[in-house]
């Protein structure tokens, strides 16, 4: 299955690692589902930046659709 | 139709398939059809369960879409390859060890006739693996737009229990594959935004939201059945050619 990028130039840094978010593939779970996706984040210790746009947007959709009972 | 839009190409890899081919392995394996079986992908798409089988089993792909089974031949050069209804079987009598059928069943407005031309093409014993949507609350209860797809007739799993079992075939496993079906959609909203914006590329406004309204009031399920053709069949073998 292709990663869904969602990566854009930013001026946000790692505060613990003084480090520049470069794009990584990340997993992110959620009620036993795992979509795979490409995030700027930390390459020394992982930190994920979500962006507020993703989080209020499609992962709340999603999250909302796997909480469907 | 819905899975040849090429803006879902991305987020499903080109298959709008709940499960995707882990599922088709599964499948498969539960089977215990033979190396070199005669296989039939029924509405094989472009070609993606062909090319996974194509190795173990003398696979034939059939679909009603001469773009799809272009697809196909570039996917599974060893496949053959069909263009033909599901509803109207241009194949022989007990010719087929196995016919793989998945998500397609919800594609037809004919499914019993559909199941009874699977019937009649495979031999006893053989097998059908078959995924797809299910209701599972008896119908929508809103109103679904007629450009909607595999929704429109989607089935009560016991309804198509009951139709196999009419027909004689042996259910040998069953399984509930509605997260697949969720993972699918979670990877579309990902995709494309939202899920109305995936309803959107390829219906209008309204009847993107109409769709969306009816699936969030009435989530369909998703499942996995393996019915194995009984090896004698209480009625006489009568079909169309």
């Amino acid at each position: 299955m292709s990663t869904l990028s969602f990566t854009h130039p930013t001026s946000w840094r790692c505060a613990a690692c003084n480090q520049d978010l470069q794009p990584q593939k990340v997993a992110v779970t959620y009620l036993h589902s795992v979509f795979h996706v490409e995030l700027m984040a930390c390459s020394q210790c992982g930190f994920v930046l979500v962006p507020e746009d993703l989080a209020i947007g499609k992962m709340l959709e999603v999250e909302q659709l796997l909480e469907d009972k | 139709m819905l899975y040849r839009t090429p803006a879902l190409e991305q987020g499903t890899g080109g298959m709008l398939r709940p499960g995707g081919l882990e599922l088709t392995s599964t499948l498969v394996a539960q089977s215990g059809l033979a190396p070199g079986a005669r296989l039939l992908d029924l509405g094989c798409g472009p070609g993606h369960s062909l090319a996974l089988l194509s190795d173990s089993f003398r696979v034939t792909g059939l679909d009603a879409s001469e773009a799809m089974l272009i697809q196909a031949g570039v996917r599974a050069a060893k496949a053959t390859l069909i263009q033909a209804r599901a509803e109207a079987l241009p194949l022989q009598d007990s010719s087929f060890d196995g016919v793989l059928a998945e998500c397609v069943l919800s594609l037809c407005a004919q499914p019993e006739t559909v199941l009874t031309g699977i019937h009649r093409i495979l031999r006893p014993g053989g097998c059908l693996l078959l995924s797809d949507l299910y209701l599972k609350n008896g119908t929508f209860s809103c109103a679904l737009p007629k450009e909607a797809g595999c929704l429109l007739h989607a089935a009560p799993l016991e309804a198509t229990i009951a139709a196999l079992t009419h027909l004689d075939f042996e259910i040998l496993y069953c399984q509930d594959q509605s997260r697949a079906l969720m993972q699918l959609a979670g990877q579309l909203i990902f995709d494309q935004g939202s899920l109305e914006a995936f309803w959107q590329t390829f219906l209008d406004d309204s009847s993107a939201r109409q769709a969306c309204s009816a699936v969030r009031s009435t989530p369909p399920g998703y499942f996995a059945l393996l019915a194995r053709k009984q090896a004698i069949c209480k009625r006489g073998n009568t079909h169309d050619r």
